[in-house]
């Protein structure tokens, strides 16, 4: 396994002289246990968001350490307890806005691979065939339930009272493509709706990379979705196009994919952030 | 000194061989391709222990650049012939004690030996380019006589300097020409370097120990600035000798 992150500043935030409110980090805590994970400052909040980007990738890292010998456990309950503990716990700002920050990060073996989502994000899936998996997750108008306000009951009452209906208002879609010389074309796309309540303390997707012949992973800041005018499936099928996978492989496809985009006119529209793991052969 | 390993791949250009790492056994984003070009002819007999010294100078100074881990270098030698002495490899691959002496004797093929390299650096740009990484290029052609020998002119050379850019297999390439104990053809080598388009001529006068040191220190610096260029859409500024 090979694992791999890379993050950049939007052009808003570049020609604005703005921070790069994405973040992203990933490594091998064995030669079997990849772990890597991307957040998103929220850029509508006129805060400092890129300092509660980095607090969450930190904590999500502190908080897998103990729990990663345990991969069926990996992302329960306890862990989401620790994870927000350790969030609570970084505070280099006193500004609460600050940490305004979704959350996405990985945990995976060879066999098991799971994600835990707070807030908004995307997961990519490769697999061997040539296939592709794009997982969304979408809040209703683009305001999601951040890690954040785990410890201030008020502004979860807030959030809650926002909401037209708790019991569907998360939009989980789901959209299997392939690529060939005409792009993307678009296998089956289907989406589900999940309640507030099953995704308060964050969601958990499990895959089988072996068993289901997965050769690479990525989480993937909403950022997929405003490059330039793609949709996130052309997107998705552009950074995951990897050629070879040894050291930096995310880095230098994300390089060559968005110079080669920017050339076509297409320009990062969000901050952006990826953390991928590669299963398949090298 | 031969590198070559089943981490290595040779590949054709032209009527030419070279060689450099298969690039899925490169784990970088980008790298500047470095080719160090030195005239092994007749001429140079006497100077061959301040040539190696030079060669082995340069690689010692370049493992201490901030980017040594985004440099590849390949060197070779010429007189009539091209030798390929080690392929594109990454510089903490390179064991400066393991270079030996030129054995000097021939005629000079300067303008073919230029125009290998280059095409080597475009070729293998290429491969990287194709496999996601970005790299730049500088060629340093150390010599101390005009050309007697090619079949190449200066109009191919500077058309070959051109396509890698061209192509976008190359951020940008550098050419250095540096004549050494060559005070009777400097007219010689700097009409080449202007109907080639190499970016610089470099005069280091006579070989001996300082100046030769001088120019070790001159082209570490040269590779130096051109790897700090990459990114930056251009190749980097010319260094004062």
């Amino acid at each position: 396994m090979v694992v791999d992150h890379f993050f950049a500043i939007g052009t808003p935030h570049a020609n604005s002289g703005g921070a790069c409110q994405d973040y992203a980090r990933s490594g091998l805590v064995t030669a079997d246990l990849a772990v890597g994970a991307v957040a998103d400052g929220c850029s509508g909040a006129s805060a400092n968001t890129e300092v509660g980007a980095q607090a969450a990738v930190f904590a999500f890292e502190r908080a897998l350490l103990p729990h990663r010998h345990r991969p069926g456990g990996w992302f329960d309950a306890p862990f989401a307890e620790d994870f927000l503990a350790a969030f609570g716990a970084s505070r280099v700002s006193p500004r609460e806005d600050d940490y305004l920050a979704s959350l996405v990060g990985f945990a995976a073996t060879s066999r098991e691979a799971a994600i835990y989502l707070f807030g908004d994000g995307a997961i990519a899936l490769r697999y061997t065939d040539g296939r592709h998996l794009l997982i969304e997750i979408e809040w209703p108008g683009n305001a999601p339930y951040y890690p954040g306000y785990s410890s201030r009951p008020e502004v979860r009452e807030r959030f809650l009272a926002q909401l037209s209906d708790p019991s569907t208002a998360v939009v989980q879609r789901r959209t299997e493509f392939v690529t060939g010389d005409g792009g993307v074309t678009t296998l089956a796309s289907s989406s589900e709706t999940r309640s507030f309540e099953a995704l308060e303390r964050g969601a958990v997707i499990r895959f089988q990379p072996a068993d289901e012949q997965i050769e690479a992973m990525a989480v993937i800041t909403d950022g997929l979705a405003r490059i330039g005018c793609l949709s996130a499936a052309e997107a998705a099928a552009e950074l995951l196009a990897f050629k070879n996978h040894r050291g930096h492989f995310v880095k230098r496809r994300c390089l060559r994919a968005l110079a080669a985009l920017r050339r076509g006119g297409h320009l990062l529209g969000d901050d952006l952030a990826i953390a991928g793991v590669w299963f398949g052969s090298k | 000194m031969k590198l070559f390993t089943s981490q290595m791949q040779t590949a054709q250009v032209a009527n030419f061989t070279f060689s450099g790492m298969r690039p899925e056994k490169l784990g970088a984003t980008e790298y500047t391709l470095v080719t160090l070009v030195v005239d092994k002819t007749g001429s140079v007999t006497g100077s061959e222990a301040e040539l190696l010294a030079v060669k082995r100078a340069v690689v010692a100074a370049c493992r201490k650049s901030p980017r040594a881990n985004y440099l590849m270098l390949r060197s070779v030698e010429f007189n009539e012939r091209i030798d390929e002495v080690h392929g594109f490899v990454e510089l903490n691959t390179v064991d400066p004690a393991g270079y030996t002496a030129p054995r000097c004797s021939g005629t000079t093929a300067l303008y073919d030996a230029t125009f290998a390299a280059v095409a080597a650096t475009n070729a293998y740009a290429h491969t990287l380019a194709d496999n996601d990484f970005a790299a730049n290029g500088l060629v340093v052609v150390v010599t101390d006589g005009e050309d007697n020998a090619s079949a190449q002119t200066p109009a191919t050379v500077a058309r070959e300097i051109g396509r890698g850019v061209g192509n976008e297999w190359l951020e940008s390439l550098n050419v250095i020409l540096v004549g050494v104990n060559a005070r009777s053809c400097r007219r010689a080598l700097d009409r080449f370097r202007q109907a080639a388009g190499l970016a610089q001529y470099v005069d280091v006068a006579d070989a001996t120990a300082q100046n030769l040191a001088r120019l070790a220190d001159f082209v570490a610096r040269s590779i130096a600035s051109q790897s700090q260029s990459l990114g930056s859409g251009g190749p980097s500024q010319a260094l004062t000798f």
